[in-house]
């Protein structure tokens, strides 16, 4: 299997110097356009949606019928362990956090890592409500924010003498699984007690705007929503955090 | 005041340490319940901790105030039985005795929170459910506790998800009354719970408001 992390192309595979060098520009050139075209991409971020629930096993030394993620109300199932692997790549790699997570982006660590079908894949994750995608600093981002929520995983550690300025977040008595600065803390901690990720902003923004020397991004709900989506890759990816589709509490289970 | 019987619960999200200097030692823990943050000193952060349960807790150990309590002296926590008392005073621990009305009452006040990921069941043990980190099952439990985990943090309260959970499980055939009784259910639960607070796979936090 190839390493997702390895942007090295084959311009050593050849012998001939001059080739050699003409490939190097040439990888060098590719690097240049790759690195303009993901600065410049416009094309939209891709968040799994859902609480996994694991693999179900409807009898003794049966294989998997399917997996399981609860999405609000519901339980859309994965079918496969293809779906199970890119549903789980789409949280995003720790090792890429600088990387806009997008269909592209997806598709480009499967390939690097020996997964078939992402793209009809992605498709049907979509289909099922287990991925969304949204364009931050567009109406769209409006939507998105109002059709989902962030649910907190995990407890907090806090900070530490040695680290007053990043604070942890992971198990009792284990290393964090990830350590955040404050403001995306503050998101972990406080977004999950309102009902959507926009009423999240709004409210995490009026708390802001009341505190004494605070920023003035950080009491504009439309600033607070960028950081969201900055800060869900990093909680997402973390399993600290996962998304949840926006409902009222007093639904009720479909059936099966 | 709770009988000797009662269990003793945590409740709060663990907001962790807060040391506001740097290179200083002084800091206090933080925990949150609801909207509020409550601040706790070393020794209350440390019978907060032990109210969770502890690692070597035999499975069927009621984990009540004694149990706590002799915990908290062996830690060498002085004066446990004042901190632990401050505590219930302010809501982050809560006595409650399974079978009895204080059960419910509880219940409704409180929701179940699940803090890992659902890991599913296995072929060599369909019966057993566990939760976890990716690939790291912590906790194994019954498809009745489990489903709870799934599901009791969408309604507003305990009581309420015992009581969909129950209609769910009468509704689609299923005859256990472990799994249709809310009663049943509810005291189950209450009587295994700290196997899921003690390594944080779950906590509790107040009711919501509807």
């Amino acid at each position: 299997m190839s390493n997702p992390d390895n942007n090295e192309s084959g311009a050593t595979a050849s012998d001939d110097t001059a080739s050699n060098d003409t490939a190097s520009n040439d990888t060098a050139s590719e690097d240049a356009a790759l690195d303009n075209a993901e600065s410049q991409d416009a094309s939209p971020l891709v968040f799994p949606v859902g609480h996994y629930m694991g693999p179900f096993h409807p009898s003794r030394n049966g294989p998997a019928k399917h997996h399981i993620v609860r999405v609000g109300w519901d339980t859309p199932k994965l079918p496969d362990e293809a779906h199970v692997d890119i549903w789980a790549l789409a949280h995003g790699l720790p090792t890429r956090e600088d990387v806009r997570w997008t269909r592209r982006a997806i598709i480009q660590a499967a390939e690097e890592a020996g997964m078939p079908d992402a793209p009809a894949i992605l498709d049907n994750l979509a289909g099922l409500g287990l991925i969304a995608e949204v364009s931050p600093k567009t109406q769209q981002a409006h939507e998105f924010a109002n059709s989902y929520r962030l649910q907190s995983l995990l407890i907090g550690l806090g900070n530490s003498p040695d680290d007053p300025l990043l604070d942890g977040i992971g198990l009792m008595g284990l290393a964090p699984m990830v350590k955040v600065r404050p403001r995306v803390f503050e998101i972990w901690q406080w977004a999950h007690l309102w009902p959507t990720v926009w009423a999240a902003c709004e409210g995490l923004a009026y708390v802001a705007g009341q505190a004494e020397g605070s920023s003035p991004d950080a009491a504009d709900p439309e600033k607070v929503l960028d950081l969201v989506l900055e800060a869900m890759r990093t909680l997402i990816s973390a399993n600290a955090a996962y998304l949840d589709v926006a409902t009222a509490s007093g639904g009720s289970r479909s059936p099966g | 005041m709770a009988n000797d019987d009662a269990l003793l619960f945590p409740i709060g999200h663990c907001i962790g340490a807060n040391y506001d200097q740097p290179a200083s030692k002084d800091h206090f823990f933080q925990v949150r319940v609801g909207p509020d943050v409550i601040r706790l000193d070393d020794d209350q952060f440390a019978v907060w901790g032990l109210a969770h349960g502890v690692p070597d807790r035999p499975p069927d150990q009621p984990w009540t105030r004694q149990t706590v309590l002799t915990a908290a002296r062996r830690a060498g926590i002085a004066r446990a039985g004042q901190v632990l008392d401050s505590l219930v005073e302010d809501f982050v621990l809560f006595e409650t005795t399974p079978g009895t009305d204080s059960a419910v009452d509880f219940a409704r006040r409180h929701r179940l929170i699940p803090l890992m990921l659902g890991l599913g069941n296995t072929s060599e043990e369909p019966r057993l459910y566990s939760v976890g980190l990716v690939d790291l099952p912590v906790v194994s439990m019954s498809a009745m506790a489990y489903d709870l985990y799934e599901w009791a943090h969408l309604d507003s309260n305990l009581w309420l998800a015992c009581q969909g959970a129950a209609a769910t499980a009468a509704r689609v055939g299923i005859e256990d009354a472990l799994a249709t009784d809310p009663l049943l259910m509810l005291d189950a639960l209450l009587g295994t719970l700290h196997a899921l607070l003690s390594p944080n796979a779950a906590y509790l936090d107040t009711r919501l408001a509807n």
